[in-house]
């Protein structure tokens, strides 16, 4: 009988593996791209044409690594930060680095080797595609957030706009997941989570509407630009609490946390999704709360208009990680509402609170206090 | 050919794509897809016509919206007596439909 | 071959259109309608109309899709009464209208690599389309024989499609050619929201008044009534 703890076997065979996959990478780029001084010629031309490139910004930054990397310690923060505001010590002991923060790699492995159970009696392609478009229609909106003027993958002129075709599309992805579990309760906790994501669009488009009327624009460069002298936060406060709050709707986070409700119904719409398609189901969601949190960033806190210390785009990395704490921290410290009253105030409050706010605007343009661009 | 004679043909063989499911299919809901696909093709004809004429384009934008907006309370509406005939006889076959009581 | 790019999109659009009436199960149906109206915008997009594509995108996609198929959903059969789709879910006819589509999208291609006048195309299709249809009623009333009412009822509509189709082809062709101003466009905002209100700000607010009468009628005709249990 082996003696060694099996933490140290997992390490080695984790460090083995990675070296080994590097080789084959490496080897295979080899071959098949051809000389290898074309590829390291590409890669090594230029260093700070590099960090411009448009595959850099794809790739690293502001893109799939960045966000998967700021989705990871989102999803690590929150267990941690609702640990301890909860009196408990959160993830610990897994990975032997201090804080417990590669829990969720063995989380990863965990998930990759559960068996994907598929009912039987389910509509099979779309219980299957459901996943993947919630995860790419998730994953988009990543690449309109732009983190300078030059840090953005899609620079579209109705950027907004663009933003607001994913959140609605995703209502539809929520809809076909539940309806082809074929389980009622899956079929009405996808109902439920409908009604939240379609009635809190409203808020957050009328709420964006401010940034917009002051901006003069739907581009969401000219919107941080045009913050250079006051954040919009400071212009029009309550646009930015009812924008917040509609977007903690959008993202199924705590007070809304009704469609990932542990004591009620199951797991809602979720239900019948075990393994890669639940990872893919989660992952969605933290990667579009990293570009919801940009987009706030950009609309209202000023995007990349910083003290002059530091470029813009790291005045960027730090707002949207703020943003991000905020948002994973309501987990520890509200409870959650129901489905009726949480519709009450999407319906009835935040939507008169958006048009006030919107009228406020005019009024002052009209009294000649604020100059609205055009 | 020129652009604008392509479009006026694709929105065509749209309305007769619309036109073919609104004269032969016996569920309502096919039906309301086939008006849905006739509206559409309209719309894509004024754009075509918006962008390939000289003129305001903001004018002819405005008037495709109108009518983007006309035809989702249209659905809406269609949706909400289909449910309710649905609720009554328990499917939606035209062909049955043919009595004015209920 | 400078029209690839719409031709392609022409392509997938009719495709979904078609799947959208003829496929087996309604949600498949929806969700092809659903994928009608993405072809659609890409078509505004494609056209330099940015605001209406995303517009197009936003409600109908976005909003009028998951209505329709909420309401199917409800309506509809559970997933598990749906049989197995054969032919990719489509059908004897629905491969025929495909097929319809394809030869008309091929002409188009053809036309253009050829660089054709437009007249030719024209006068082609509108002599080919009574041939087709009497190509379609040969063939459907060779069929089964105890179809044969169902398949009347979709020659019936066939008939009909192709002389809407018959009907703008000759309308264009018997206008000549029709002027076109191909210079670029750019997209401007501006002028979108003056003409919106300026000139139609009084229809904007009566469109309101009636999506809100739509949104009333609608919930008032599918709620339950429960005073005469």
């Amino acid at each position: 009988m082996a003696e060694t703890p099996p933490r140290d076997f997992l390490r080695t065979f984790l460090a083995v593996a990675t070296v080994v996959f590097l080789a084959c990478v490496a080897l295979l780029l080899y071959l098949v791209v051809g000389p290898l001084e074309s590829v390291l010629s590409y890669l090594f031309r230029n260093p700070a044409q590099l960090l411009v490139d448009p595959l850099f910004k794809t790739i690293v930054f502001p893109g799939l690594v960045y966000a998967g990397l700021v989705a990871y310690l989102a999803i690590w923060g929150e267990r941690k930060f609702a640990a301890k505001v909860q009196n408990r010590v959160g993830p610990l002991y897994a990975g032997g680095l201090p804080g417990g923060i590669l829990q969720n790699v063995a989380d990863l492995l965990k998930i990759l080797f559960k068996e994907v159970i598929i009912p039987r009696d389910t509509d099979k392609p779309i219980f299957i595609l459901a996943p993947l478009f919630a995860f790419v229609i998730g994953a988009l909106p990543v690449v309109l957030v732009p983190y300078s003027p030059t840090y953005v993958i899609l620079d579209f002129p109705l950027g907004v706009l663009l933003f607001f075709v994913f959140t609605s599309f995703y209502p539809l992805v929520l809809l076909l997941a539940g309806w082809s579990s074929n389980n009622k309760f899956s079929f009405i906790g996808s109902l439920r989570a409908l009604y939240q994501q379609a009635s809190y669009e409203v808020p957050l488009f009328l709420a964006a509407l401010a940034p917009v009327m002051l901006t003069g624009s739907f581009r969401l460069i000219d919107i941080g630009d045009a913050q250079g002298k006051v954040w919009f936060v400071l212009v029009a406060p309550i646009s930015a609490i009812v924008f917040f709050t509609a977007l903690l709707a959008e993202l199924e986070k705590f007070p809304f946390d009704i469609p990932e409700a542990d004591s009620e119904l199951v797991a809602g719409w979720l239900t019948e999704y075990s393994g890669v398609p639940y990872l893919l189901y989660q992952f969605a969601a933290y990667i579009k709360m990293v570009a919801y949190a940009g987009l706030f960033v950009v609309l209202f806190l000023g995007g990349w208009n910083g003290f002059a210390f530091l470029p813009g785009e790291w005045w960027m990395v730090i707002k949207v990680a703020l943003v991000v704490l905020v948002i994973i921290s309501t987990r520890a410290f509200f409870p959650r509402i129901r489905i009726d009253q949480l519709l009450n105030v999407g319906w009835t409050k935040l939507i008169p609170l958006a048009l006030l706010s919107i009228a406020i605007l005019v009024g002052l343009q009209l009294l000649g206090v604020l100059a609205l661009v055009r | 050919m020129n652009e604008l004679q392509f479009f006026i043909a694709a929105s065509a063989l749209f309305f007769a794509i619309g036109v073919y499911g609104l004269l032969s299919k016996k569920s309502a809901v096919r039906i309301l897809f086939s008006i849905e696909i006739i509206i559409n093709a309209a719309s894509l004809n004024i754009a075509a016509f918006a962008r390939f004429t000289p003129y305001n384009l903001g004018d002819a934008q405005s008037v495709t919206i109108f009518i983007i907006a006309l035809a989702a309370a249209e659905a809406a509406a269609g949706l909400a007596l289909i449910i309710e005939s649905f609720r009554l006889r328990g499917k939606v076959d035209v062909d049955e439909m043919d009595e004015l009581k209920g | 071959m400078d029209y690839l790019i719409p031709i392609a999109i022409l392509a997938f659009t009719s495709l979904m259109a078609i799947m959208a009436l003829e496929s087996r199960s309604l949600v498949y149906g929806a969700i092809s309608l659903g994928g009608f109206f993405l072809g659609l915008s890409l078509f505004f997009f494609y056209l330099d109309l940015l605001y209406l594509a995303i517009f197009q995108l936003l409600v109908y996609v976005g909003a009028v899709s998951v209505l329709i198929l909420f309401a199917v959903m409800v309506i509809g059969e559970p997933a598990k009464k749906v049989p197995t789709p054969r032919y990719g879910g489509l059908g004897f006819l629905g491969g025929l209208l495909v097929a319809l589509a394809a030869v008309f999208i091929a002409l188009f291609l053809l036309f253009s690599f050829l660089n054709l006048a437009a007249d030719t195309l024209f006068q082609i299709m509108l002599y080919v389309s009574p041939v087709v249809v009497l190509l379609a009623f040969v063939i459907l009333f060779i069929g089964e024989p105890r179809q044969r009412s169902g398949y009347r009822f979709k020659a019936f509509g066939i008939l009909g499609a192709s002389l809407v189709f018959a009907g703008f082809i000759g309308v264009i062709s018997y206008l000549g050619t029709v002027p076109s101003y191909e210079g670029s466009v750019t997209f401007n905002l501006v002028d979108l929201a003056d003409s919106l209100l300026d000139q139609y700000g009084l229809l904007i607010l009566v469109l309101g008044l009636l999506l809100a009468a739509a949104a009333f009628g609608a919930v008032a005709l599918a709620k339950k009534e429960e005073e005469e249990q």
